[in-house]
C-alpha cells in the first residue's frame, strides 16, 4: 500500500528484515525518504525504533540494505550525513549547551572559525543563543530537548531524524521547533520525525509513514493515502446559512451516502466520491443558489488516516 | 528506484584529516571526562589509603627491600591499586558511556568505530600507566630506601601489567553490559583462584606474567618463592618472556576489542 | 461521570489497607526477583558456590571413606576441612568474600540504580515511609548474602550429620549450629547495612565497585600496618573484615578471651559502623530531590 515519494531519496529502505533473536522488530521494509519532512507513526512495538535504529547505523538489518546516499547506513561515510536527535534524555550532563554543541562538532571534524559559526548558527537556531552557557545538569526539559535537536543539525546534515521532538516543549517553542523542521525540508533536507501525538504530524509532516506490526502499512501524503480507503465514506463538513436547502439538495446527488445537520448553517456528509460532490457543490455555488463559506474534509488527519490503516491491517 | 548522492558541500567531506582531528578531540575528550569523573576522586582515596599503610609501614625499626616487597608492594599496589586503577578508566570509559547511554553521541559521529575504540583504548592507557606509575613512586618514596632501590624493579611491571588490565576490562565493558562486574569477577575472583592452582593453568592471568617479571627483574633483593617447593608451585618464566607475553596480548586485545566493538549492536541505547 | 467510569471498569476501592510493613515484603520480592532476572546473578552465585561444591564433595568422600578405610578417614581428618566449628568458620569467611563480589553487582542494580534513575521516588511515592524502603532493601541484601554464606554452611552442616553413623553429631555440635545462624546474621547486618551506605552515595556501579573492595582490603591493610608501627594490636579493629571474622568466632565460642582486640571492642566497633552507615542512608534516602 505505497504511494509515491516525489522527490530524489536521501536514504532508503531495500527489502529490510531485522531479527532480535526469535522477535521480529522489522519485516520485509522498503521504503524511501526523499527531502521533505516525513512522520514516522505506529503503535507501540510497531518498530519505529528499529527503523530510525536501522536509520541511523545502530543496528544492522539481518537481512536487506539499508542505504543513506550511496553508503551503507552501518558505515561511518553514511553517519556524515545523518543527525539523530534521540528519544533518551542523556547529555553530557557536566557540559553547557555551547560546550556540548562544540563538542559534537568536534567529533565530526569540524574545527576554527567555521566551527564556532556553525555552533552560533545552531543555536540561534533551536533559540537557545541567550541560554546556551547553562550546565546541561540543571536545565529544563524543554532546553535539553532543544540541544538535543542542536547536535543533530550542528554538522549539517543532509537527514535529520528526531525521535519524539516536542516532548518537553513549551506550546511557543512547539511551533519554534515546527518552523524549523519547515525551513530545513526547504532547504531540501530531508527530516523524519517519530511521535506519538498525532496531531503534531497534521501540522507539519508533508507524508507520513504508518507502521504497524514490523511492517510498514502506508506511506504518503495523507490525502493520497486516504484515497487507498475509497470504499471508507470521506466525512466532508459544509459551512452555509442555507443548511437545510442544501442538504435536500446533496440528498439527490449520488456520491452522498449520508447528511447530517449539525447547527442551523452547518452539515455533515458521508461520501464516497469526494470529486464528484465537489463538482455538484461548485455548479450549486455557481448558479448562485447556495452560499457556501466553508467547505473541508474532516478525517484527511493523521489520526484519522492512521485508524483506517490500522482497521485495514487487521484484517490481514 | 534510484538513489543518488546530493552534492556535498566541500567542508562537509570527511577526509583523512578530519578522522584524525576528530580521533585526537575524542582522545582529549576521554581524558577530561574520565579525569573528572567519580573515578578520580576514589582513586586519590585508596592511593592516600595507601599512602598511610605505607607511611605506617616505613616507621618499623627494621625495613628491607624484600618485606617493602612482600608485605606492602604486591599485596597492596600490584594485587589491589593497579588492578583498581585499570577497573576504574577500562570499565568506565565505554561501560560507563553505555550504562548512562552517553555512547550514543559518540556512535553517530562519522569516525569509524574501529577508531573509536583504540582512541579510547589509548586514552585509557594513558590514564592507568600515570596512575600507576605516579602512585608506585609515591608509595616508594614514603618508604624511604628499601622503596627508592625497588622502584625501577616495579615500574615496568607496573606499567605493563596496568595496560593490559586496562585492556581486558576496556574490552569486557565493551561487550557486556554488566562488563565492571564481570571485570571484578575475573579479577577479584579468577585470577586469584587461577594463580594458586599448580601447574600450567595460572598462565591465563594476568598477574602470573606481572609475578615473573617483578621476581626476574627483583632476584637481586631475593624477589619471588623463597623454597623450592613454591618455585615449584609458581612455575615462572623469565622476565623478558613474560614481558614479550604481556605486549602481544594488550596489542591483542587492542585489535580484538576494536574489531568486536566495530561490529557490536548496541540495541539499549536511544 | 460515574455511570462512565463504572461502565469502563472502574469501581471504587472498598477493601481494606494493610499495614505498609506488608510492603517491605514486597520490595524484597521484588528486588530478588529483579537481580534473579540476570544471567550475571547465576553466574557469581555459580562460581561462589564453587567453594560449597568442594566441600560438599568432600564430606561425601569422607563419609565414604569412614566406612572403607578408617586409616584413610583418619588421615583425611588432619585437612580440618570438614564437621569442626573452624571448618564451617573458615568456609563462611571465605564465602563472604565472593559475596563482597555478587554484593557489588547488587549493591549497583538494587540500590544505585534506583538513586540513578528514580526509582527510589516511584517506592517512596506508594503509602510507605523511608523506614519500609529501607527495610526492605536491607532485607534484599542480608538475602543475597545469607544465600551465599549461611544457607550453604547450613546445608553442610546438616550433610556432615546425616551422613554420620548417627543423630548425635548434631546434639553434641548444636554450637556450630548456632554459630553458623550467629555468624551469618552478623554478615548479613554488617555487609547489608555497609553496601546500602555505600551505594546510595557512591550510586554509579565503577565507583561503588572501587569504593566497596577498598573498604575491605584496604583498611585491613591499614589496620595491620598501623598495628606495626604503633605496637598496638587495637588498631586491627580498623579491619572490618577481621572484625566480621572476630564476631564469628565468638558465636562459634572458640573467642580466645585474653586477647585484644576483645569481643565487647569488636562489637562495639561494628555496631559503630552500622548506626554510622544507618546514618548516612537515612540522610540520603528521601522523596524529594533537592535540585540547586
Amino acid at each position: 500500500m505505497t504511494a509515491i515519494a516525489e522527490s530524489v531519496p536521501i536514504a532508503e529502505f531495500e527489502n529490510v528484515t531485522k531479527w532480535y533473536g526469535p522477535v521480529i522488530g522489522v519485516n520485509d521494509v522498503r521504503v524511501a525518504i526523499p527531502s521533505g519532512i516525513t512522520g514516522l507513526v505506529g503503535t507501540n512495538g510497531a518498530g519505529k525504533t528499529t527503523l530510525i535504529k536501522l536509520l541511523t547505523g545502530h543496528l544492522r538489518p539481518t537481512l536487506g540494505q539499508v542505504r543513506i546516499g550511496s553508503h551503507d547506513a552501518w558505515s561511518a561515510s553514511a553517519k556524515q550525513r545523518v543527525g539523530y536527535c534521540p528519544e533518551v534524555d542523556t547529555l553530557y550532563e557536566e557540559m553547557t549547551g555551547r560546550s556540548f554543541l562544540i563538542t559534537m562538532a568536534r567529533l565530526h571534524g569540524w574545527a576554527g572559525s567555521e566551527l564556532r559559526d556553525r555552533v552560533e548558527q545552531v543555536l540561534q537556531q533551536v533559540g537557545m543563543s541567550d541560554r546556551a552557557d547553562r550546565r546541561l545538569r540543571g536545565c529544563s526539559k524543554g532546553m535539553r530537548q532543544r540541544i538535543k535537536l542542536a547536535q543533530a543539525l550542528v554538522h549539517d546534515p543532509d537527514l535529520i531524524v528526531v525521535d519524539e521532538p516536542l516532548n518537553g516543549v513549551d506550546p511557543v517553542g512547539r511551533l519554534e521547533l515546527m518552523d524549523l523542521f519547515r525551513a530545513l525540508a526547504d532547504r531540501g533536507k530531508a527530516v523524519l520525525v517519530s511521535s506519538h501525538i498525532l496531531g503534531e504530524m497534521d501540522d507539519f509532516a508533508e507524508r507520513v509513514i504508518f507502521m504497524g506490526r514490523g511492517r510498514v502499512l502506508a506511506v504518503g501524503t495523507l490525502a493520497q493515502i486516504r484515497e487507498l480507503f475509497a470504499d471508507m465514506p470521506l466525512q466532508v463538513r459544509v459551512i452555509c446559512p442555507q443548511a437545510r436547502e442544501l442538504a435536500r439538495e446533496l440528498m439527490t446527488c449520488e456520491s452522498v451516502r449520508g447528511v447530517t445537520i449539525d447547527r442551523a448553517d452547518e452539515l455533515s456528509l458521508q461520501v464516497v466520491q469526494a470529486a464528484v460532490l465537489f463538482r455538484h457543490l461548485a455548479a450549486l455555488a455557481a448558479r448562485g443558489d447556495f452560499d457556501v463559506k466553508r467547505l473541508e474534509t474532516t478525517d484527511v488527519t493523521t489520526e484519522a488516516t492512521f485508524g483506517y490503516v490500522m482497521s485495514a491491517a487487521a484484517q490481514f | 528506484m534510484s538513489v543518488v548522492d546530493s552534492n556535498l558541500p566541500a567542508q562537509q567531506t570527511f577526509s583523512v584529516m578530519r578522522t584524525v582531528r576528530a580521533c585526537v578531540f575524542l582522545f582529549r575528550l576521554t581524558l577530561w571526562r574520565q579525569i573528572a569523573s567519580r573515578q578520580t576522586l576514589v582513586n586519590f582515596g585508596l592511593t592516600t589509603l595507601c599512602a598511610l599503610i605505607v607511611a605506617a609501614w616505613s616507621h618499623r625499626g627494621h625495613r628491607t627491600a624484600m618485606g617493602f616487597s612482600d608485605y606492602m608492594l604486591l599485596p597492596t599496589f600490584i594485587g589491589f591499586l593497579m588492578p583498581i586503577f585499570a577497573i576504574s578508566y577500562g570499565s568506565s570509559t565505554i561501560g560507563g558511556e553505555r550504562e548512562d547511554q552517553s555512547l550514543i553521541y559518540l556512535l553517530v559521529t562519522p569516525i569509524p568505530r574501529a577508531a573509536i575504540y583504540l582512541t579510547k583504548a589509548i586514552a585509557v592507557g594513558v590514564l592507568v600507566a600515570l596512575w600507576s606509575g605516579g602512585a608506585l613512586t609515591l608509595l616508594c618514596w614514603l618508604a624511604g630506601e628499601p622503596g627508592q632501590k625497588l622502584l625501577l624493579v616495579y615500574l615496568p611491571a607496573s606499567l605493563l601489567g596496568g595496560l593490559m588490565y586496562a585492556s581486558v576490562f576496556l574490552l569486557l565493558g565493551a561487550m557486556f553490559r554488566h562488563g565492571t562486574i564481570l571485570s571484578l569477577a575475573y579479577w577479584f575472583f579468577l585470577e586469584v583462584l587461577l594463580l594458586q592452582m599448580p601447574g600450567t593453568v595460572k598462565r591465563i592471568t594476568v598477574s602470573y606474567y606481572i609475578h615473573c617479571m617483578l621476581y626476574d627483574a627483583g632476584s637481586s633483593f631475593k624477589l619471588g618463592p623463597r623454597n623450592d617447593a613454591d618455585r615449584e608451585m609458581f612455575a615462572g618464566i623469565s622476565g623478558d618472556s613474560a614481558a614479550i607475553v604481556l605486549v602481544f596480548s594488550i596489542l591483542g586485545l587492542m585489535t580484538l576489542g576494536s574489531y568486536a566493538f566495530s561490529k557490536r549492536e548496541y540495541t539499549e541505547l536511544g | 461521570m460515574p455511570s462512565t467510569l463504572e461502565h469502563a471498569g472502574y469501581r471504587p476501592w472498598t477493601g481494606q489497607l494493610r499495614s505498609p510493613w506488608w510492603s517491605v515484603l514486597a520490595i524484597v520480592r521484588v528486588a530478588l526477583s529483579l537481580i534473579m532476572r540476570r544471567w550475571l546473578f547465576w553466574v557469581l552465585l555459580g562460581l561462589g558456590l564453587l567453594n560449597f561444591l568442594y566441600h560438599f564433595s568432600f564430606i561425601y568422600l569422607k563419609a565414604t571413606l569412614v566406612v572403607q578405610n578408617r586409616e584413610f578417614a583418619r588421615f583425611l581428618d588432619g585437612f580440618k576441612l570438614t564437621g569442626t566449628g573452624d571448618a564451617y568458620l573458615t568456609f563462611m569467611h571465605v564465602q563472604a568474600g565472593i559475596a563482597a563480589l555478587l554484593l557489588a553487582f547488587a549493591g549497583s542494580m538494587l540500590i544505585g540504580s534506583d538513586s540513578q534513575h528514580g526509582g527510589m521516588i516511584f517506592y517512596l511515592s506508594r503509602s510507605m515511609d523511608r523506614r519500609h524502603y529501607i527495610i526492605g532493601k536491607l532485607l534484599s541484601i542480608a538475602a543475597v548474602v545469607s544465600l551465599i554464606t549461611t544457607v550453604p554452611a547450613l546445608i553442610l552442616y546438616i550433610e556432615y550429620g546425616v551422613l554420620s553413623s548417627s543423630f548425635d553429631y548434631f546434639l553434641q555440635n548444636w554450637r556450630i549450629g548456632v554459630g553458623i545462624v550467629g555468624f551469618g546474621l552478623v554478615l548479613a547486618t554488617v555487609q547489608s547495612l555497609l553496601l546500602f551506605a555505600v551505594a546510595v552515595w557512591v550510586p554509579r556501579t565503577v565507583p561503588l565497585a572501587m569504593t566497596w573492595l577498598g573498604i575491605f582490603v584496604l583498611l585491613t591493610a591499614l589496620g595491620r600496618a598501623l598495628r606495626e608501627m604503633a605496637g598496638e594490636r587495637r588498631w586491627l579493629l580498623l579491619a572490618l573484615w577481621e572484625d566480621m571474622l572476630r564476631m564469628g568466632h565468638w558465636a562459634f565460642g572458640s573467642l580466645p578471651t585474653d586477647r585484644t582486640p576483645t569481643g565487647t571492642e569488636t562489637v562495639l566497633v561494628l555496631l559503630g559502623v552500622c548506626a554510622v552507615s544507618l546514618a548516612l542512608i537515612v540522610y540520603r534516602v528521601r522523596a524529594v530531590e533537592v535540585v540547586r
